[in-house]
């Protein structure tokens, strides 16, 4: 049986296991460790089926390893592991209205002038929540296809399914400031501005505490953990991979000798 | 005021006109005016901060203060002098919008011809900035725009009480103040509201000056804000409050009871500062006496 355990010396909840001996906060140290019946139970309304097989997602992965000549060899052969997990997601859709001024060009002496400006707009975001993976990841994996969503009866049989941890309110201040951003590049580039700054107001919310299915692969090299995420319903691969410095030196000798040639052939 | 019989002991017990939960007189058992309470206040904010945090925190606070008299830098935690409380805020949503006027500058960059002390001909660009009107606008969203709702607990310190997660408070229920002193609000809404749009007005001119100007150099001239409070509702957020006074003034310590965050003025010791005097009195003395001799 885990327990959640609630410190009131920072804050921080940890679910422990309920045969562990209590002691410190793993986050601040207090002894003010207590036991709490957690609040409310955050519980998802829909999820997305997994539409990648296992094998498939393998290939989509051997195909991103060998989507560019400066990875490392090992990356392409590696056996990684990938592993299916259920990631708990906000996803919002609301209407923004963004109040805008910025640089645009013109006939002027530095070639630019100032400009301002209203756009309406509606805007889908997703950010999760759970620490599994990023907001950064999550929206490099967008988008999902709503269509296929069926309603969270809980998570099935062999699919690690992933507590939601960030409430809807902590979901939502990030939201607007993602959402404020968006809609602001989106007019700087569309105007073509030099610079933009912006406030917005964001309404008409329809917030879906959804489960996304990803396919998460980590391996190590270099003494280090690389991790990279597929999209379980599309296939798309997300990640950083290792640039193979063995590589890299060998082309900038190579560039050198190369001059050194050149520069001797000229001279001579 | 309002009288109720302590369900404990069944003494007499009156309810001071703001206060919804105190401990009876006689046998210490929990009273709440739940039925007060509830028409007045939406949510309540749980304490976070045990009370032997809170003591650690001001400890840690008044550790510093080497000028206040030791019945403060040492008693108030000794004598556990710390109280929670319930403190009532209103919480605004709402919407602002402002319209401006700035002038906007622009910096470019001029090709000058000099001559030098060797009477060379050269150039150096030089920066200048060209000036232009700009007309622009803004919004914001107020989302539990706090204002203090409790006399005793001044706006100021009320804001550097701030920021408070209202996404832990929970709809009002008599044993989430049972066992602390809650209070209800104790300032109008006429004057809260008037306090809300007055810190609206201040934080967009602001924010608008420093954020929302597009220009390398900028100056806001004009600058229009309505602000349209759409709700109010009346929050209990959890404070530690130990109040002493010294002399005739008031001082209280305040410790936020979600995050920890403790501030407030210490009296200056007249003892110790005399204590000092006397001190740097008795060396400076010592030191001519030495000289003579």
């Amino acid at each position: 049986m885990s327990l959640v355990v609630e410190c009131g010396g920072c804050g921080g909840a940890v679910v422990y296991d309920a045969s562990a001996e209590r002691a410190a906060c793993i986050f601040c140290g207090s002894p003010a460790v207590e036991e709490r019946q957690v609040e409310t139970l955050l519980v998802p309304e829909l999820h997305l089926p997994v539409q990648v097989q296992k094998s498939h997602a393998d290939a989509e992965y051997r195909s991103w390893a060998q989507g560019s000549w400066w990875y490392p060899k090992v990356l392409r052969s590696l056996s990684v592991d990938l592993g299916l997990l259920l990631i708990p997601s906000w996803r919002f859709e609301a209407d923004v209205e963004t109040h805008w001024s910025g640089l645009e060009s013109g006939a002027t002496r530095s070639g630019k002038q100032p400009t301002a400006g209203v756009a309406e707009t509606r805007l889908i975001h997703m950010i999760p929540a759970s620490q599994g993976i990023t907001s950064a990841e999550l929206s490099e994996l967008e988008p999902y296809d709503m269509e296929p969503a069926q309603a969270w009866t809980g998570p099935e049989e062999g699919a690690p399914y992933e507590l939601p941890g960030m409430s809807e309110q902590a979901a939502r201040a990030e939201m607007h400031s993602l959402m404020c951003e968006a809609h602001r590049d989106r007019i700087s580039a569309h105007h073509g501005l030099h610079r933009c700054v912006a406030s917005s107001l964001v309404r008409n919310e329809e917030i879906v505490l959804l489960v996304v299915p990803v396919y998460i692969g980590a391996f190590r090299f270099r003494d280090r953990p690389w991790r990279f995420v597929i999209n379980a319903q599309t296939g798309e691969v997300v990640g950083d991979a290792p640039i193979d410095r063995v590589k890299v030196a060998l082309v900038a000798l190579g560039t050198l000798v190369a001059m050194g040639l050149l520069l001797a052939f000229l001279s001579a | 005021m309002t009288v109720r019989e302590c369900t404990s002991c069944g003494a007499v017990a009156e309810f001071p006109e703001s206060i919804v939960s105190m401990s009876c007189a006689y046998c210490d058992a929990p009273l709440v005016d739940g039925d007060r309470a509830r028409a007045e206040v939406a949510r309540v904010a749980p304490f976070r901060i045990q009370r032997s945090v809170a003591e650690q925190r001001l400890s840690e606070h008044l550790a510093d203060r080497f000028w206040a008299p030791n019945a403060v830098r040492k008693g108030l935690v000794r004598d556990h002098k710390l109280k929670g409380v319930l403190v009532p805020f209103w919480a605004y949503t709402g919407t602002a919008r402002s319209n401006f006027g700035a002038k906007v500058g622009i910096y470019w960059w001029k090709t000058v011809t000099y001559v030098d002390s060797k009477g060379r001909v050269r150039t150096r660009r030089e920066r200048r900035t060209e000036w232009f009107s700009h007309e622009g606008s803004a919004i914001r969203a107020l989302d539990d725009h706090l204002v203090s709702a409790s006399s005793g607990l001044e706006e100021s310190e009320s804001n550097a009480m701030e920021p408070f997660d209202l996404g832990r408070a929970e709809p009002f229920s008599p044993e989430m103040v049972s066992g602390w002193s809650a209070e209800l609000s104790s300032v109008s809404r006429d004057v809260a509201d008037g306090v809300c749009v007055d810190e609206v007005h201040g934080l967009e001119s602001d924010r608008i000056a420093t954020y929302l100007l597009p220009g390398d150099v900028n100056t806001l001239e004009r600058l229009q804000t309505d602000v349209d409070l759409e709700k109010a509702e009346l929050v209990l957020l959890p404070i530690w409050i130990a109040s002493y006074r010294h002399g005739d003034t008031v001082f209280r310590q305040l410790v936020n009871g979600q995050t920890g965050r403790t501030l407030g003025e210490t009296p200056t010791s007249r003892a110790k500062v005399a204590a000092a005097i006397g001190m740097g009195l008795l060396l400076l003395a010592a030191l001519v006496a030495a000289v003579q001799s």
